[in-house]
C-alpha cells in the first residue's frame, strides 16, 4: 500500500512538473503547480509530516483563490509564455539535479548512528516552553501572509 | 523494490532540476515564481525524507517550519515586486523589447 501510494504520487509529480515546465500556457502551468503541491502533500503524509501536508494544502487554497479571482486578467494577458529552454539551459539544470541526487544519495546511504532521542524531553508536549520562538515565527508568518494578500487584493482591483 | 530514502531523493532532485530550468529559461515573472516554488518543494521533500524515514525527530520539524517561514517571506516579496513591475511597465516579461 505504501509503495503503491508512493508510485502514484511520484508519477503525478513527475508528469505535472514536466508539463508545468514546458507548457506555453501560463494558466495551465498554474493549475499544474496546484496538482504538484497536492501530490507533494500526499508524499508528506507518507513521510509522517502531516503538518507540512496541511501547510501545502493551505498554500493550494491561497494560490487557487488568487487565481480564481484573476482568471479573466490571466486569460487576457498571461496566456503565452516566452519560454526559451535552450540546450545549454537544459544541460546545466540536468547536471545540477544529477549532482544533487548523487550527493543526497551519498548522505542517505551512509550508515548514520541512530540518534538517542529522549521523547520525554524532546517532544511536542514541550513545544510551548522550548520551541516558543518557532511557534511565534509561524504565527508571524501567517499574519504577514494574510495581511499582504488582503493588501494586494485591495490594491490590484484596478488591474482587473 | 521497497521504497527507501533514495526514491524521495530522486523525486526531490527532479523537482529541483525542473525548477532551475524554469528559473533560468523563462522570462515571465509568474513562471519564475512557479520555478522557485518547485525548488522549494524539492528542498522540503528532501528534508522531510531525511528526518522521517529512518527515525522520527521532532526538531527537524521545527527547522522545517523556519525554512517555510523564510520561503513564505521570499514568495511574498517576489509577489509584491512582480506586482510593482506589472504596474510600472504594464507587462510581465523580463525580456527587453527588441523593437525599442
Amino acid at each position: 500500500m505504501y509503495d503503491s501510494l508512493y508510485y502514484i504520487f511520484s508519477a503525478i509529480i513527475v508528469i505535472t512538473s514536466i508539463y508545468l515546465t514546458f507548457s506555453k500556457n501560463l494558466l495551465n502551468s498554474l493549475f499544474a503547480v496546484l496538482v504538484t503541491l497536492l501530490a507533494c502533500s500526499g508524499l508528506y503524509v507518507l513521510l509522517n509530516s502531516e503538518l507540512f501536508a496541511l501547510l501545502n494544502i493551505l498554500a493550494i487554497t491561497i494560490i487557487a483563490s488568487i487565481m480564481l479571482r484573476y482568471i479573466p486578467y490571466l486569460k487576457k494577458n498571461l496566456l503565452v509564455d516566452e519560454f526559451n529552454a535552450t540546450d545549454s539551459n537544459l544541460l546545466s539544470s540536468l547536471i545540477i539535479s544529477l549532482l544533487t541526487a548523487v550527493i543526497s544519495s551519498i548522505l542517505a546511504s551512509t550508515r548514520w548512528p541512530a540518534p538517542e532521542i529522549n521523547f520525554e524531553i524532546n517532544s511536542f508536549a514541550l513545544l510551548f516552553s522550548k520551541y516558543l520562538p518557532a511557534l511565534l515565527a509561524v504565527i508571524i508568518t501567517f499574519s504577514v501572509l494574510f495581511t499582504c494578500i488582503s493588501y494586494l487584493l485591495k490594491k490590484t482591483k484596478s488591474i482587473s | 523494490m521497497p521504497v527507501g530514502i533514495n526514491h524521495f531523493v530522486f523525486i526531490g532532485s527532479l523537482l529541483f532540476g525542473l525548477g532551475l530550468c524554469i528559473v533560468i529559461s523563462s522570462r515571465n515573472i509568474v513562471k519564475i515564481l512557479l520555478g522557485i516554488i518547485l525548488m522549494f518543494l524539492s528542498s522540503v521533500l528532501n528534508f522531510a525524507a531525511f528526518s522521517n524515514i529512518k527515525w522520527f525527530n521532532p526538531e527537524s520539524h521545527i527547522i522545517l517550519l523556519v525554512v517555510i517561514f523564510f520561503f513564505v517571506l521570499l514568495l511574498i516579496t517576489g509577489y509584491i515586486l512582480a506586482y510593482n513591475f506589472v504596474k510600472k511597465y504594464k507587462m510581465l516579461s523580463l525580456e527587453p523589447d527588441n523593437n525599442d
